[in-house]
Parts: structure tokens; C-alpha cells; sequence
């Protein structure tokens, strides 16, 4: 064991042993610890991924008349497969809920890590503000779709206020209902709702960093941009990915708004992927096909997921096992090259 | 350090306009709640404040005193009964969901269990477009009986947000030493007993937050409460779209109230466990 | 082909309005009467009338002459002009009720009937109306048969989602199910909802009898109540658009004057949609006070596209169909994409904003004042008046109602009104077997002309009148204004269907999709056109097209026949 005195939480080796301290053995209570979790996953995953799976090879309809049972009566191995990777409703969907993504994510991020960096110093009635600028993400989706619809029709507040303060005649933006702002209008309410979220994370990682790095810096005549350049950035990483992939994934999958808003858009103008997948559901009662194509996004995701996850995994360890035996020279060769960066100035 | 003026003022600038950004969606909401039928949405006209202001939309979907809408049709039940079933589900859904979640990522955190990639494919759990996993789970529901049931309910809830609590549990017990247990073990714990009284009250903060999000969650919940309730468990989220209908159209004022009413239970629990909110959800990564 | 079971038999034998005594044959009397019961017959011989109707159930003894006019056993008491929706034992809802307490005695009857309701249609089953009435309409049912009923609300928005949920699963919780006419293909094919062919030839409703039957015969019956060629259906509504306009603009002199003069045609009701062009654009002034709007019919989606369907089906005399004999989509010819063109060009005569309002927006406009004219539901003369001061702000009284404007077909003015939703009820295949009969004997008996006309005398909810019998009734004339009334009876015998063969839903998303890509300038109307006809010959492939021919041929008695054309006068008279 290293001669080590700090109280970091040194991360458990595979191949480090630990002394026998007597209890059940480990291998018993970790398996025993996430058997729970597994039967859950099996029970609520598995089977509906066998039956999803199932009813993607068929064109199954429950307004055939047969039952779930009976869909292999319209088994056309992978026609659904073909059609969705062939539709252009369905590429349609998947780069309008790429682009959402994208620009919401990054949008979040943006004004998250601004009102993080804000609320950072001590002031008073931070504690009260704080909780303000998370109430919208208390706002129950369903709600937070009408609110903006309300907002948004074109004799709605929104073009009122605009009318009042700018210049000119009256305002009348078809937010809603022209096919090219209506995505706009969706995301806006997306970046409403969720960037208290990134707020709360960002700050939260702010908060933690180490106080003696950022004197020292500070102290040493290092400023604000420079600090959050070669300091700040780096330590936040890990969080700032795992922040960005969550976020990720679950704009992915937006819905509300796009359908409480506008509907799937004029058209398929804010027509997402569930809003796609909610068409044929629901309308189209083409549950085969739709099962088809749910298989595609999750493969999809997955690869991305896989390729986004497997950074923060390593800055983790990274962030962990290279503090181990050397967090002291990583911290000061990175107030240095604070100041050496200050210094070129 | 001393802040300058003009940072100050910037600051302070800046606050006000976020949150005035942030704040009006909520602000009309709230005052759309007090509204009077012919303020919601008078053709080419605003009505910035309430003209009048009226409880009515709150005693309407609170099923209190009779139907005041000029149209005397529309729902018969109270929003009561769904506002009821909304707090059991996504009640006791998060704790089954802080049950299992919490055990599993003390497992991955302290002993890696699972190998790999149990965190991932847990994670692989939230990538599926909800709507058409809902389906197979619908006729599985039925057949087991759980369909239209708080419980089922419940467990589903559980079974959807488990993987957030294992990741954000999992940062959280990497943050706590590991020194910790192993002290307890030596005073003469069990494992369990290390796990319990001294590596969890060190995550008390961690815990508090995760509880908070999961809770939003399922409160929030629409798809699933759509598919798989019918009248005996029909959850908020569900009966807030019987009232935007073919037959009232968009009744404003009854849905600002009922908002206005669902913002209070994550309201009152974050600001129960506030002082846990931004203390800790560094997922591991900075250490002091 | 098609069976129809009422086909040689319009009308039940004698039908017996209340009151008139008629002599009944032995024969006729045992074939009528339906169930054994010496009290049962005691009451139906016309002069007994004071007897009392005893029945085995303990609750029926009601049914006394106390509020019953003579030769009645049954209906709603209490109130004036009550007898009117009675019946005698000799009438479909005397028969349903007849033959629902037979039921019951041989136990082949729940005890109570779960129905699945529409929240808005709700009320007009169990508020009591109108006042001193003795009880609603579920409170009549319960006690003459003895029968309880159970209403379990469903909204609009999720009701086809909710009915397809329950296909799937089988699910029998309800006895009566409730959906639009759209959907009555999906759910008959789906096995949702129970053909009903024998039942009714078993109780005999009155559908086709000339005076009790619906108003516009045997293509009004077919359209509600029958999908390929067999019943399933009661429909409970009649949601046929009427053309609403203000009258004192029409009348207006000064206008008048200058219409006269700029279009060298004198300012009339359009009986053509070429003629509501012109009156439309002239009327469009978003300036004046307060702003007129010429056309305000909905373009939105979903409530919009019953619209573009009243441009195309009367292009063709009797009709234009949405689909060929053979199978394949009707539309991308001159009559649609003209269809399409009117539809999109009619925008710029509607509000800002019409794109994202819905019908309630256009009530409120025609309250305002702003609305000129436009196609819309059959209740707006209803809940557009001086008491409803949130939709009312005093334009109310002007509004007039009319048949939609239609075309000149080889030298015939054909106007067909299309149905937008309309609520129609069936029998759940999957509730117990033993429910079916006593769930559809509530529909004969509700659905009668009698009672169905009391039902939507009832101002608490949305069900409207199909019935000849209904549009003279004073009540239903009180509630609904009697210039609608009028307008009704023309408009019904020339009401067009929307699609309502299985798939319905997904013709009609597509057709809509495309429209409003149209209407929001990202595709022409040709092209809208173009793309649907594609999509919609793909959505028969893939439903069956052998199956769908079926359906689509058995569907076209359920349009207006041959010969109904005009009315090329005005109907409001003052």
C-alpha cells in the first residue's frame, strides 16, 4: 500500500486484495447487492424487448382482429427494417431530433454553466434564487407544452410584448405554425425547462472544486479566463460530459412539447422520433413496423451512448487513479501553467 | 474577493434578465390560474394581469363547487382522486426505485458488481424510445394483472428511473472513502452494517438529491400513466389533458390551476432538501 | 349483396304513436310483444291503458298511468309535453324495454351495464331535464327495466387510443364501447365491436319507418349504423357541418349595393363554393371594427380537414367518392387538387393565426362579430347567445344557418355537408356474451326516436338530432333555434360521409399532413395532392386491398343517392 495521507477514496483495483476483515464473503454481497436491479431490468427489459423484437418482423396490427400471439400471420422478416431505413419520414424525424439535440444540449449548457458561474460567489439570497431557477424543471412537461402554446399563438403575449417594445407595426410571428420556427418554438421550451438541470449539476461540480488551486492561482495573478481555461475546465470535465450525455439522451426522446405545441409540427415540421413513433402507434396502429423502428433508434443510441460513455468512464478513472500517488504535482503543474499562460500575455 | 461595481451590477443584470426569461412562463401561468373563463384567450386580446380575479378554475378541477364553465359539460370528477393516485405512485415509485438503485450502486461503486458494463446497459435502459417499449409491456401488464393498478404502476416507475439512481448513487459512494467501511469493518460490522451506518449517512446529501430527481420524474410521468391506466389509477398528468378537449377546447384557467397545483410537491421537497442540493453532484470526479 | 335486415321491412309492425288506439291482429300482437307475461300483454291492448303494466321485477311499478299518457309504458313524466317522447309497448323503445325485462326474468341480463361515454355527452344521459321532470334519461332506464347503468368517462383526445388499447387486450370491462363514425372500421375489423344484425332484426328499430326513422332514409341509416353492409353501429350524434353566416351583413343594403357593383351579381348565400370565394374576399376587412374575416372555417390540423372534404365530394353528381371501386384513392384529379387549391387560398380569409386555432377560436369569432361566415358544428347556434356572455358579444342573434356551398354539375346544383367526428356507440365483443343483448337494447331504446329526440332536447351535452321526429320537436326546437332545425332537414338527407372504412384514421392523418404543408407553404397543392394518392394507395396494399374494396363498395349506399340536389334558395327566411 502506498504511504499516502490524503483521505481520497482510492479506488478499488481488481487485482488489490483486501485484508480479511471477517463478514460474508465479497463476492456474495456484491452479487447479492445488485440482484434487485437485475431482476427488475430482466423482468421489465427482456420481455418486452423479446416481444418488441418479436412484433418488428411482422406487420402486425391490433385492428386485424388477431392478438399479439397471432402476429406471425403477418411475418415479413425484415420489410419494416427496410421500409423505415428507406422513409423519409423516418430520416426526416431522426435529423430534425439530432438537430434539437444538438442545439438544446448545447444551448442548456451554455446558459447553465453562465448561471452556474454566477450564482458561484456567496450573495445574498442566493439560497431562495437558486431554488427559483429550478422551479422550471418542476413543471410537469404536459404543463410546460401549454404554457408556450398559450405563449406562442400569434395574438399571444409573446407577440404582444414584442409588438410593444420594438419598433414598427405590429408583430405577428407565426411561431407555431410556420413549418421553419416551429422547431425553434419546440426547443425553446426544452432549453426552458431543462437548463435549470445543467445549472444544478454545473454548479455543484463549481462548488466542489478546490478552494487552495483557485487561490493559489488567483494569489499568483492568474485571471478569470485563464482560471477557467486551464483550471476549472479540466477538473470539470467528467462532470461536464456526464452532464451532456444525459441530457442528451433523454432530448432525444423528446416529446412533450413537440406534440402538445404544434402537433408534430405543420405537417411533420417538429415531427421528432417519438412524435414518428407516436404517429404510428397511435394513428397508423402499425405497432409491428413501429416496434422496427424503435429497434433501429435503440441500436443507434446505443453506439453513440457506448462511444460518448466510454470518455467519462476513463476521465474517472483517470481523475481518480492519477490522483492517486500524484494529485499534488497534477494540481501545481496546472496553477502553473495558469500563470505561464497569464504570463505570455 | 472584493467584487468591483460594475461586476456586481453585471451580475445582478444579468440575473434579472435569465430569470425574467425563466420567470414570465411561470408568472403567466400563475396569473392564468386566477383568470376568469373570458380572459384566457379573448381574440386579439391580452390580458396581462387578471381583469378579475377569480378562484373559480381552482374549484372547478377541484370538483368543489359546480361547474361554472358556460358549456355545464366536460368532466364530473375532481382532479382530487388523480392528484391522490400521482403522489402514491411516484411516491412509493421512487422509493422502490431508491430501494433497488441504491444497493446496486453501492455494489458497482464498492465492488465493481456486474462487471464492466452494468452501468452502461443500465443506462441502455433510458435509450429506448418509451412509447414503443410501452406496448409489449402493455400486454405483459394485462396478463399479470397489473394493468390499471397503483401498483403496477408503481413498479413500473421503479423499473424506469432505477438507472438514474445507480448512476448518480454510484458518484456519490465513489466520493465517500473507502477507509470509511473499512474502519467499520474493524470495529466489528458486517458488511451491511459498514454499508448502513457509516458509508450512507456519508451520502446522505447525494441521497436527498437523487430522491428530488427521480420524484420529478415520475410525477411527471405521462406516457406511461396514458397506456396503462384507465380510471382506477389514473395519475394528474393524464386527467390535465381531459381538459384541453374536443368539447371545451383549451380551458386555459383550469389547466394554469392544476399546474399551478402540480408544481407544489417537487416545489416543497426541493425546498425541504436544499441545503443537499448543491453540495454534491460532482459524480466523483473533483476531489477536494 | 349486402344484407340488410331491415331491407322489405321499413317499418316494424304499426308502429303506435301515443295515445291512438289501433287495432292489433292476435298475430301481430304475439310477433310484437316479444315476451311471454300475461301482464306485459295486458298492457299493450290499446284501451287498457289504466291498467298496471305488471312485470316480474318489483321496480316497474312506475309504470302505472300516473304521468303516462294513454297507451304508454314508459318514458320520461313530470313535465309538459312529456307524452311526446312516451311510447307505447308497440314501438322500438317500447320493445327494447319489453324485451330488456324479459331478459332479465330468464337471467340472461347483468345487472348492470357498464358504458364507456364521452365526457361531454354525459350529462344528457343523467341530468334531469327539464324542469319538474321525474328523472334522466339513466334514471327512466333503470327503473322500467330494472337495470343499472354504470358510466365510465373517456375524453376525445384519447378515446381511439383507449378503444385500440382495449382491442388488443381484449379487454371486456365495458359493454357498450363509444368512438367517432371514422373509427367504426378499425374497431369492426378489430373485433372490438360486436355485429349487430341479429339483434336488430330481432327488436325491430325503427331506423328506415318513414316518420321514426332517421331523416334522411336508408343512405342517413347505412352511413351511422352499418360498415360493410352489416350493423354495428348506433350513432348517437349527428355532427354534419352546417355553413353558418351573418345575416345582417347578407342584408346589409349598402353592402348589398357594393358587392353589386364590383362583381356584377347580387349579394346572396353561396350555393357555390366559386360564389363563397367572392364574398369571402370581398368581406375580408381585418381592419374595420371589429375585423372581418370572410371564411372561418378551421384550417387547423385535424379540425380543418373536413373541409377540404365538403370542396371535393360534390364535384360528381350524386357524389364524389374519396376512393374507386377497384380500391385506389379518387383524389389526384381535377375535383381534388381543386379541392386542395380552394383550401389553401381560403386561408388568407381567415384570422391570424387560424393555423393554430381551434373550433372553439371560430365560436368565439363568430361571437365577435368577426366571423363572416363558415362551415362549423351543429351546436354553435346553440351556445353562440346573448346567455353566454363568454362566447356572445352580441352577434349571436345574427347568425343564420344554410347547407354548405356545393357545385354546378352538369347543369344540377349538388351541396353535400360532410360529418366531422359524430359519437356512436357499439357492443363490446369481449364483454360477456350474456351483457350483448341488454347493451344493445339500451341503444334500440336511447337511439329511438322518442327518446333520442328527449336526449338531445338536453342542453347538457353534445349529441345532436338525426331524427325526422326531432326536428319539429318544441324542446329540441327550443334548445337548438328553429331556423337551424329547418336547416338540419335539408342538410341531412345531403350529408356526405368522411372516410370511415378501417384505416380511416391513417387516409385521414395523411391527407391532413400534406394539406397543411400546403397551407403552410412548403408544398403546392398539386403536390399535397400527388403525395396522398401515393400514400394512400400504400395504406390499402398494406391493410388488405381485397378487404378494403369490400368495405369501400358496401360504402357507397351510405351517400346522398341520386336526385338530392339543391336547395338553391336560401333557407333563413328572416
Amino acid at each position: 500500500m502506498e504511504a499516502h495521507t490524503t483521505e481520497l477514496p482510492v479506488r478499488q483495483a481488481p487485482k488489490r486484495r483486501l485484508p480479511d476483515l471477517g463478514g460474508r464473503s465479497e463476492g456474495a454481497v456484491s452479487r447479492l447487492l445488485i440482484a434487485p436491479g437485475q431482476l427488475l431490468m430482466l423482468f421489465i427489459v427482456a420481455f418486452p424487448a423479446a416481444v418488441a423484437i418479436y412484433i418488428g418482423f411482422t406487420e402486425w396490427t391490433p385492428t386485424s382482429g388477431d392478438n399479439v400471439w397471432g402476429a406471425y400471420h403477418y411475418w415479413h422478416w425484415f420489410d419494416g427494417y427496410w421500409e423505415a431505413l428507406r422513409s423519409g419520414g423516418f430520416w426526416h424525424s431522426v435529423w430534425l431530433t439530432l438537430l434539437i439535440t444538438v442545439v438544446c444540449v448545447g444551448v442548456e449548457f451554455l446558459l447553465g454553466f453562465l448561471l452556474a458561474l454566477l450564482f458561484l460567489k456567496e450573495f445574498r439570497g442566493r439560497g431562495l434564487l437558486t431554488l427559483f431557477f429550478l422551479l422550471p424543471m418542476m413543471v410537469v412537461p404536459a404543463v410546460s407544452g401549454f404554457i408556450f402554446f398559450m405563449l406562442f399563438q400569434v395574438d399571444g403575449p409573446v407577440n404582444q410584448g414584442l409588438t410593444a417594445i420594438l419598433p414598427g407595426g405590429v408583430i405577428h410571428v407565426h411561431w407555431l405554425d410556420d413549418p421553419s420556427l416551429a422547431k425553434w418554438s419546440v426547443m425553446t421550451v426544452d432549453i426552458w425547462q431543462w437548463t435549470p438541470l445543467m445549472f444544478l449539476i454545473l454548479l455543484s461540480g463549481l462548488v466542489a472544486l478546490p478552494e487552495d488551486q483557485m487561490n493559489q492561482a488567483r494569489i499568483l495573478g492568474a485571471s478569470f479566463w485563464h482560471q477557467f481555461r486551464y483550471l476549472i475546465l479540466p477538473m470539470m470535465k467528467p462532470i461536464i460530459l456526464i452532464a451532456l450525455i444525459i441530457r442528451a439522451i433523454e432530448t432525444f426522446k423528446l416529446f412533450d412539447s413537440a406534440f402538445l405545441l404544434t402537433g408534430g409540427g405543420p405537417g411533420d415540421a417538429t415531427q421528432t422520433i417519438s412524435v414518428y413513433l407516436y404517429r404510428q402507434v397511435i394513428i397508423n396502429a402499425r405497432w409491428g413496423y413501429a416496434s422496427a423502428v424503435a429497434i433501429i433508434i435503440l441500436i443507434f443510441v446505443s453506439a453513440a451512448g457506448a462511444f460518448a460513455v466510454r470518455p467519462i468512464e476513463q476521465a474517472q478513472e483517470e481523475t481518480l487513479e492519477g490522483l492517486v500517488g500524484g494529485e499534488e504535482q497534477v494540481a501545481a503543474q496546472r496553477v502553473e501553467e495558469a500563470i505561464a499562460a497569464e504570463a505570455r500575455i | 474577493m472584493l467584487q468591483a461595481w460594475p461586476k456586481r451590477i453585471g451580475r445582478w443584470l444579468a440575473i434579472l434578465l435569465l430569470g425574467g426569461c425563466f420567470g414570465f412562463p411561470l408568472y403567466w401561468t400563475l396569473t392564468m390560474a386566477f383568470k376568469p373563463e373570458d380572459e384566457w384567450n379573448p381574440p386579439g386580446k391580452v390580458f396581462w394581469w387578471p381583469g378579475h380575479w377569480t378562484v373559480s378554475n381552482f374549484t372547478n378541477i377541484l370538483g368543489i363547487q359546480g361547474e361554472t364553465s358556460i358549456f355545464a359539460t366536460g368532466r364530473s370528477k375532481s382532479a382530487l382522486t388523480p392528484i391522490e393516485h400521482s403522489l402514491i405512485a411516484a411516491g412509493l415509485g421512487t422509493l422502490l426505485a431508491l430501494a433497488v438503485g441504491v444497493f446496486a450502486a453501492y455494489g458497482i461503486a464498492r465492488f465493481r458488481a456486474g462487471g464492466r458494463m452494468l452501468p452502461f446497459q443500465i443506462l441502455q435502459l433510458r435509450m429506448f424510445p418509451p412509447i414503443a417499449i410501452i406496448i409489449p409491456l402493455l400486454f405483459m401488464w394485462v396478463y399479470l394483472g397489473l394493468w390499471d393498478t397503483l401498483q403496477g404502476l408503481i413498479i413500473l416507475y421503479a423499473a424506469v428511473t432505477f438507472p438514474f439512481v445507480v448512476w448518480l448513487m454510484r458518484s456519490f459512494f465513489q466520493e465517500v472513502p473507502r477507509e470509511v467501511s473499512e474502519a467499520a469493518i474493524v470495529d466489528g460490522c458486517t458488511q451491511w452494517g459498514a454499508f448502513f451506518k457509516a458509508v450512507l449517512p456519508q451520502a446522505k446529501g447525494g441521497l436527498a438529491a437523487t430522491a428530488l430527481f427521480v420524484f420529478i420524474l415520475n410525477w411527471s410521468d405521462f406516457l406511461i400513466a396514458l397506456v396503462m391506466t384507465q380510471d382506477h389509477a389514473k395519475t394528474a398528468p393524464v386527467y390535465l389533458q381531459s381538459l384541453q378537449s374536443g368539447a371545451s377546447g383549451q380551458e386555459y384557467g383550469n389547466q394554469a390551476a392544476l399546474a399551478m397545483i402540480l408544481i407544489m410537491p417537487p416545489a416543497i421537497f426541493g425546498l425541504a432538501i436544499q441545503r443537499y442540493l448543491v453540495r454534491g453532484l460532482t459524480f466523483g470526479a473533483i476531489k477536494r | 349483396m349486402e344484407r340488410d335486415s331491415l331491407d322489405g321491412h321499413d317499418a316494424p309492425a304499426e308502429e303506435i304513436p301515443g295515445g291512438v288506439e289501433k287495432p292489433i291482429t292476435r298475430r301481430k300482437f304475439v310477433a310484437g310483444a316479444g315476451a311471454a307475461g300475461a301482464g306485459i300483454v295486458l298492457g299493450s291492448i290499446p284501451g287498457y291503458a289504466g291498467a298496471k303494466a305488471w312485470s316480474p321485477g318489483s321496480r316497474n311499478e312506475a309504470l302505472t298511468a300516473n304521468g303516462l299518457a294513454a297507451g304508454n309504458i314508459g318514458g320520461p313524466r313530470g313535465f309538459k309535453g312529456a307524452e311526446r317522447y312516451q311510447y307505447p309497448a308497440n314501438s322500438e323503445e317500447g320493445r327494447a324495454i319489453l324485451a330488456a325485462k324479459a331478459l332479465r326474468k330468464a337471467g340472461n341480463a347483468p345487472d348492470t351495464l357498464v358504458v364507456q361515454v364521452l365526457n361531454f355527452a354525459r350529462p344528457q344521459f343523467e341530468n334531469k331535464f327539464p324542469k319538474g321532470a321525474t328523472g334522466s334519461i339513466k334514471d327512466i332506464w333503470e327503473r322500467e327495466t330494472g337495470i343499472k347503468i354504470k358510466f365510465i368517462e373517456t375524453d376525445p383526445n384519447s378515446e381511439y387510443q383507449t378503444n385500440l388499447r382495449n382491442a388488443s387486450t381484449k379487454n371486456g370491462s365495458f359493454d357498450l364501447v363509444t368512438y367517432a363514425i371514422t373509427d367504426t372500421g378499425d374497431f369492426a375489423e378489430a373485433g372490438l365491436v360486436r355485429q349487430i344484425d341479429d339483434f336488430v332484426a330481432k327488436h325491430k328499430p325503427s331506423w328506415l319507418d318513414p316518420k321514426y326513422g332517421y331523416a334522411g332514409g336508408r343512405a342517413t341509416v347505412k352511413l351511422f349504423n352499418q360498415y360493410k353492409g352489416h350493423y354495428y353501429t348506433v350513432a348517437f350524434d349527428n355532427d354534419t357541418q352546417p355553413y353558418v353566416y351573418r345575416w345582417d351583413l347578407f342584408n346589409n343594403p349598402k353592402e348589398k349595393a357594393n358587392f353589386e357593383d364590383k362583381y356584377g351579381e347580387p349579394l346572396e348565400f353561396p350555393t357555390t363554393w366559386d360564389k363563397q370565394a367572392k364574398i369571402a374576399a370581398f368581406f375580408t376587412r381585418p381592419h374595420a371594427n371589429p375585423p372581418l374575416y370572410g371564411s372561418v372555417e378551421r384550417k387547423v390540423a385535424f379540425w380543418g380537414i373536413v373541409n377540404w372534404q365538403q370542396r371535393f365530394v360534390c364535384s360528381a353528381d350524386p357524389n364524389m367518392f374519396y376512393f374507386k371501386p377497384d380500391g385506389s384513392a379518387n383524389i389526384n384529379n381535377e375535383a381534388g387538387i381543386r379541392a386542395a387549391e380552394e383550401h389553401v387560398r381560403s386561408l388568407q380569409w381567415s384570422e391570424p393565426g387560424a393555423l393554430s386555432k381551434d373550433w372553439l377560436a371560430q365560436y368565439q369569432l363568430f361571437g365577435a362579430g368577426s366571423g363572416v361566415m363558415g362551415g362549423t358544428f351543429p351546436n354553435v347556434t346553440k351556445l353562440v347567445v346573448p346567455a353566454n356572455k363568454q362566447l356572445d358579444k352580441g352577434y349571436g342573434k345574427y347568425l343564420r344557418t344554410d347547407v354548405s356551398p356545393g357545385r354546378m354539375v352538369n347543369g344540377k346544383l349538388v351541396r353535400r355537408p360532410v360529418i366531422f367526428y359524430n359519437i356512436c356507440y357499439g357492443v363490446n365483443a369481449f364483454a360477456p356474451k350474456s351483457h350483448h343483448e341488454a347493451a344493445y337494447l339500451f341503444l334500440q331504446w336511447a337511439g329511438g326516436a322518442r327518446m333520442y329526440t328527449y336526449l338531445t332536447a338536453n342542453p347538457g351535452g353534445y349529441q345532436d338530432p338525426h331524427h325526422s321526429y326531432s326536428l319539429n320537436d318544441p324542446l329540441v326546437v327550443a334548445s337548438y333555434g328553429k331556423e337551424p332545425m329547418q336547416a338540419f332537414g335539408e342538410i341531412i338527407p345531403r350529408t356526405a360521409p368522411p372516410i370511415v372504412i378501417r384505416g380511416a384514421a391513417q387516409y385521414t392523418q395523411a391527407l391532413d399532413e400534406e394539406l397543411q404543408k400546403a397551407l403552410t407553404k412548403q408544398q403546392s397543392p398539386t403536390k399535397a395532392i400527388q403525395n396522398t394518392e401515393k400514400r394512400w394507395n400504400e395504406i390499402t396494399k398494406r391493410l388488405g386491398t381485397e378487404n378494403q374494396v369490400k368495405a369501400i363498395r358496401a360504402n357507397f349506399d351510405a351517400w346522398p343517392p341520386k336526385g338530392r340536389y339543391g336547395p338553391t334558395k336560401r333557407i333563413a327566411q328572416a
